[in-house]
Formats: structure tokens, sequence, C-alpha cells
């Protein structure tokens, strides 16, 4: 296939825990080029199968494999490794060692690869989007990753607001200027977080208002709960003792890939068996899993997290200081949306403003891709501010400046009010000035000198502010009489982009 | 001495649940010429406690801020009952 020429055009990757997606926008036409699998015009699942002295396989075909091959000695697969960035647990591959950027890496270098060879596009470099809460340590091990595939990440966004910017973008100009004013919830419940953004649609910018979000009970949580349902039923047909029963790690795979094929029938058809041949051995008998699962079964078991999904997402309207009624527009984003209790849930809060994303699957790469096409930079909207002892916050970052790596550091110099406890408390946070609401996001304390010389000095403390490329803002402190200083890292700031010359 | 430094804030609802009251403050401020003279940004207490010259309750008096004055009050040993009671004990 004839390779595109991409300078003029912007590339996007959402690189999900379940599945990925990469996207290219093209400003001229306004036309964005989705790269899916080519047989089923899916995103391409994030699952990597590896064989012995074969290269990886990854996406559709690795996926359709587990049943039949993760029992089989010599294959190994591993999926949902974005849960593992940043963490230092290696997993075991054969017995040998393998970092989950490695794996992440294998991704990378399949989504490259599938959009030079099924879709004519050669991509070098890409905006990446990321969980509002993926920490430090996470977004510089998927930096490691794409680097290693031969990718640059140029910057990193928060997987809701591209799909924001996705969503907005695809309107025409004259529309845009109509949708002006407009509060729109995006909820993105995926396969390894919700991410919930409030942003606002000004004259030449959106701006994320508030940003909430739960960690690790997503889909792949839903399919664990759904599996717990199969496996006590299972156990009680049987009657097999709860405590003498353990799946084989060879089943799990397998396991997993049926419940989230049940889980997904779930969503349109009110019931639904979970199969699974030699389920599981014992005194040298093959059993296997029939059972039966109704969406209420399903439904009870993650109702508590249903629950405390709504609770983020009143948390999200309280701190963007706005009520459901104010909300015009509530994106529906991910595949755990697609959970009919889930949408009836929003539905209860939003009424008509819920809207079912018909590109829910690739919205977020299209996002960004568009970002990149436009080259449009995130700029704080919110200023990074700290408290003063006198309760007046102090901005370190203008709401409206560049988060841009080289001009985003600052020193500043502090003394301690206070320092008969030994402590220095610095509180940082975001402060918005049209409204004075201070909104702390760190107390971060460290140790100072609690002797009152004669006579008295203040102890003096040194702060320094720095948002790196992964657009994490790092935060040292140090009092001038300790050695030992304190360290933060703060990732879920608030950005906003301009829409100018989209 | 060892102070837990926290203040109070307006009650919100009493209704469903208790909501503490309380809450963390910094203890920094910044060090530039327009953060001049600093013994204005230290608690009352602790302005007397460390400065020599505070002592002089004609000094305190003048130079204090309305919120310093309160906090050096809070911490005066009370006459009667010995602990810096604030007033409460009644004498």
């Amino acid at each position: 296939m004839k390779k595109r020429e991409l300078a003029d055009h912007g590339v996007g990757i959402d690189f999900g825990t379940t599945n990925s997606v990469v996207a290219i926008h093209h400003p001229k036409s306004r036309k964005t080029a989705v790269c899916t699998d080519r047989a089923t015009s899916l995103p391409h699942p994030s699952v990597v199968w590896y064989r012995l002295a074969e290269p990886p396989r990854v996406g559709r075909e690795a996926k359709r494999q587990i049943s039949s091959f993760a029992d089989v000695p010599g294959n190994a697969f591993v999926q949902s490794v974005k849960r593992f960035l940043g963490h230092s647990e290696s997993l075991d591959v054969f017995g040998a060692r393998k970092l989950p950027r490695d794996v992440a890496s294998d991704i990378f270098r399949y989504l490259i690869d599938d959009a030079r060879d099924s879709h004519g596009f050669s991509i070098k470099e890409a905006i990446v989007t990321v969980p509002v809460y993926f920490d430090g340590l996470a977004r510089r091990e998927l930096r490691k990753a794409a680097d290693a595939a031969g990718l640059y990440i140029k910057t990193f966004l928060h997987e809701p607001f591209a799909a924001l910017i996705g969503y907005v973008c695809r309107h025409r100009a004259e529309d845009l200027s109509q949708m002006a004013g407009q509060n729109i919830l995006v909820f993105d419940w995926g396969g390894g977080t919700l991410d919930i953004t409030v942003g606002r649609v000004e004259e030449n910018r959106i701006v994320e208002l508030a940003t909430e979000g739960l960690s690790n009970q997503a889909g792949d949580y839903f399919d664990e709960l759904l599996g717990n349902v199969g496996k006590r039923r299972f156990v009680e047909a049987n009657g097999i003792p709860a405590e003498q029963f353990e799946i084989r790690s060879t089943t799990k795979d397998r396991f997993r890939a049926e419940c989230e094929r049940c889980k997904i029938a779930l969503s349109s058809e009110p019931e639904k068996r979970i199969e699974l041949g030699d389920f599981y051995r014992t005194d040298g008998r093959v059993m296997d899993l029939s059972e039966v699962v109704t969406r209420g079964d399903f439904e009870a078991e993650i109702n508590s997290v249903a629950d405390e999904a709504r609770r983020r997402v009143d948390k999200a309207l309280e701190m963007a200081g706005l009520t459901a009624r104010q909300i015009d527009l509530a994106l529906l984003v991910g595949g755990s949306s697609r959970i009919p209790l889930v949408k009836e849930l929003l539905r209860e809060r939003f009424g008509h403003a819920v809207v079912e994303v018909p590109n829910a699957d690739s919205i977020i790469a299209e996002g960004a891709a568009m970002a990149d096409a436009f080259d449009v930079r995130p700029a704080f909207a919110a200023s990074v501010a700290i408290e003063l002892s006198d309760g007046v916050p102090h901005e370190v970052f203008k709401a409206g400046d560049l988060a841009i790596p080289d001009a985003c550091r600052k020193n500043l110099n502090l003394f301690c009010t206070d320092n008969r406890d030994g402590v220095a408390r610095l509180v940082v946070g975001l402060f918005d000035n049209a409204s004075r609401r201070f909104e702390r996001k760190r107390i971060i304390t460290l140790p100072v000198n609690a002797e009152l010389p004669k006579p008295y000095s203040h102890e003096r403390v040194e702060a320094s502010f720095v948002v790196d490329e992964d657009l994490v803002l790092t935060i040292d402190v140090k009092a001038a009489t300790e050695l030992q200083g304190a360290h933060d890292e703060i990732v879920d700031l608030r950005y906003a982009v301009s829409l100018s010359g989209m | 001495m060892t102070k837990l430094l926290i203040f109070a804030t307006p009650s919100r609802s009493l209704e469903c649940e208790m909501l503490s009251n309380l809450s963390v403050r910094s203890n920094l401020m910044l060090d530039d010429t327009q953060h001049e003279p600093k013994y204005k940004y230290l608690p009352g207490d602790f302005v007397v406690q460390v400065y020599i010259e505070f002592r002089d309750v004609r000094v305190v008096e003048s130079y204090l801020s309305r919120q310093q004055l309160i906090e050096y009050r809070q911490y005066i040993k009370c006459i009667r009952c010995r602990r810096p009671c604030a007033g409460t004990c009644g004498g």
C-alpha cells in the first residue's frame, strides 16, 4: 500500500486497558481515519499472545486464540497490561521476567505496523491519551514503551477531555459558535478506569471544569464480578466445598475471556450462559462450566460500584459548581457505559441530555488526533497555586499559561510561620480566579527544625514546581536546616485547549 | 510543646451526618519584600513567644493584628485557673 504523507495530519492514540485505537485527522478535509481491525472494524484488543521462538501476536488474533491456546504449554497471553504500568511487578512469560512496558511496547509496535500496512500511514509521533489519575510513573513507563516502539509521544491528554475535543470539533465552525456556553459531562467507563470530566465550551476554547474518577473498578472488574457469579453457581451445583475450589492458572485467561463475552452479551440480552470446557478437574474428573446468568444477577453484582460512580458524578458536578440541570450534554464513552444499568443511572441524573456517542470506541483517539492536527497544546484551565498561611492563594502557574515543560518551572522561597511542631505544611491546589475558589489537591508535610533560637530566625523553605513533558506537576520542598525534604506529584491538573484554527 | 495547627470552619449540616469542621492550614509564607515584616504572618501567641519586644503588653496591643490578638489571648494563662482558658473558667 502506498504510504501517505503525515506531515499535515494529526495522530492520536487511545492506548486502552482492553482495546487500543489509532486515529488520523486531516485538518483541511476535516476527515478522520480510524485504524481498526480490518476484519471486524472494531478496535484492536490490547492482548498480546507470546509463543516460544515466534514473534508475539497482538490484537484480535491474539484475543481469539485465548480459548484455544491458553491451556497449551508454550503459549502465554497478556491482557490489560496498562493496569500494571508504573508498578514494579514484572510479568512471568515462559519463566522469563517481562516488564509491563515491554508488553506495552509490543502493542504500540502492532498499532504502528497496522496503521502502515492496513491503512498506509507511517506513524512516528502522536498525542497519546491517558486516564485522569494515571500517575507519573505510569506515564513515564508508557512513554518508554512508545519510545522502544519508535513512537514519540508529543504530549498526553486526559481520555475524557480528548473525547470532549473529539465531540465538539466534529462540528462545523458556525455550529461551534452555537455550542458556546454549553456544559458537557463526559462519562468514560472503559476496561480499567472510570474517568469523568465536566467541561465547558467557550467562545474560543474548551475548558475542563472538574475531573473525577475511579481506578480498577471498570470493565475488567465487572468481568471478575460476573465470573464470581458463575463460580458460585458451579460450586453449588456440583457440591464442591468452596474452600477447595480453585481455578487452574492456565484456565484463568480462558475464563476471563468467556466472562467478558457474556458481559457484553448481557447488555443486549436478558440472560446468557457462561460456558467453558475443561473448567475444573477433581479426582480425575474433567468438569465443564455451563451456567446461566441473567442481567439481574449481573446488575446485583455491580450495583455498589454503580452507586459509587453516581457519587463520583455528583462530586464532579459539585467541584465544577454546577447542578445536573445545568449539564447540556452527558456523553457516554467507553465499553462499560453500554451496560443498561449505567445508562439508566445517567438518565436518572441528566434525562435527555444523555448522548450515546456513535463512535464511542474511537472518539478518544479521534479527539487526540484533532488536537494534534491543529497543534493544540494544553493550557492550564485553573491556576496552580499554593495556599499561604494567611489563607490567601499564591498563583505559581497562571490559568491560560501553556503547560510546556520548559516554561513551567518555578522556585519559591518561603518561610515557616510556626515551626513549633517541627513540621511545615505546603498546601497545593487549583485556584479559579473568577470564583475565587481554591481546590486543595495536596497537603505536603516536611520536617523543619522545631528549635526556637534566640534571637529567633525563621525556618526557610524552598519549593520547586516543575511540569514535565508527561504533564506531571512535580513538587520538591526542603527546609534550609534539614537534610530530608518532601516530594510529591500531581497528575490531575485541569486543562483548556484553544479552538481557534479548528 | 506540640500543637496541632487546625482551625474551625462553619458547620454545614447536621441533618444526615456530622461533618468535621476542622481543617489543616498552611504554615508557609512567601519570603520576599512584599511580606515584611514577617511577624505579621506568625500566630499571635508565637510572636510573643519568640520576639522579646512583644512581651510588653503595649507593644502587643499596638502591633498585632486583630486575629493575632485573638490567638495571643487564647494562650494567656488565667490568673484564676492557671490554664490558658481564654476566659472560659468564669474568672
